[in-house]
């Protein structure tokens, strides 16, 4: 397992990052642990969590499965999605972010977070209130770095030029959405973290599992799949993922396959 | 877990260039305005 620095900072993490958005849901606490033992054995360090991923519960899960070894880990969660029904639990206004990292703090049993990220843009919040506050929270001591995720490209611009603008912490990462099946961030949103040295995280590798050759064409998902169980307005639904380019994909993905024995 | 053992599979190793042309071909998006033109457009 190789590392590499993250976008332009002198953060070190491992080339591959466990995300952690099922555990506590398809994956129970004790398959969850065995996940992060693994994943560390194999060199791993780059531990993605997010305070929405059941409500706390996969970050209070990664808490304790790093305790002891946290010095070890680099940790990265993010804020913004509802955490509560008050008009306050969500979003990136100073209150919730600031509510937002103690309580992510709390439940991942640590006293500071490696990479604290925005989960999306918040068009009711300022940039310049958001990354303030974000700026307090390194200051403190409780964020090393800030970072974002799902973002356009004009979003990812503004917020580096409000940063500069103000002397605040700048955006040293992104988590978009990126696989064989999902490459629209190709046309914008890489170039532009291209231009400012911005690291790129993907989510969705697998595009949700999609690649992974369980599914096929003309048939139905797997009943106990993710993908068959997923509502239509999330990205990994049936409806995004069931078009002819994906399955064209696929096809040479599994002639690949078979060329070098790699699945 | 099965699943974390493939994907850690993934490091190490590399796709022949030719490979990833054919990935890139078979999974290719769009290509739309303004992007299209102002990559058309670079060398005038």
């Amino acid at each position: 397992m190789e590392h590499r620095s993250l976008g332009k900072t002198g953060l070190m993490v491992s080339e591959l990052c466990l995300g952690c958005m099922t555990f506590g849901r398809e994956q129970d606490e004790g398959g969850s642990r065995k996940i992060i033992s693994r994943f560390l054995g194999a060199g791993g360090d780059f531990i993605d969590t997010a305070d929405v991923y059941e409500q706390g519960v996969s970050e209070e899960i990664v808490g304790r499965a790093i305790k002891g070894v946290r010095e070890d880990v680099v940790l990265a969660t993010k804020v913004r999605f509802p955490m509560g029904d008050g008009p306050n639990d969500v979003g990136l206004s100073r209150k919730h972010i600031l509510a937002g990292c103690e309580a992510s703090l709390r439940r991942l049993g640590t006293d500071y977070i490696d990479l604290y990220q925005v989960h999306a843009w918040d068009a009711a919040t300022p940039l310049e209130e958001t990354l303030s506050a974000l700026t307090d929270l390194v200051r403190q001591g409780k964020v090393r770095y800030v970072g974002v995720s799902n973002f356009t490209g004009w979003q990812l611009m503004k917020a580096l030029y409000v940063s500069e603008l103000n002397g605040f912490e700048r955006f040293v990462s992104l988590q978009p959405q990126y696989s064989l099946a999902e490459r629209n961030i190709e046309r914008e949103v890489l170039p532009a973290c291209r231009e400012d040295g911005v690291g790129v995280i993907p989510w969705g590798p697998l595009g949700g599992g999609f690649l992974s050759g369980k599914y096929r064409r003309g048939e139905e998902p797997p009943e106990d799949s993710r993908i068959a169980g997923a509502p239509d307005e999330f990205e990994e639904a049936w409806t995004k993922r069931n078009v002819e380019r994906n399955w064209r994909t696929l096809d040479v993905v599994g002639e690949i396959s078979e060329e070098t024995g790699k699945s | 877990m099965e699943q974390l053992e493939d994907n850690l599979g993934a490091a190490g190793w590399k796709l022949s260039e030719e490979q990833i042309v054919r990935l890139s071909e078979a999974s290719a998006i769009e290509d739309v305005y303004p992007y299209r033109f102002i990559r058309e457009m670079q060398r005038v």
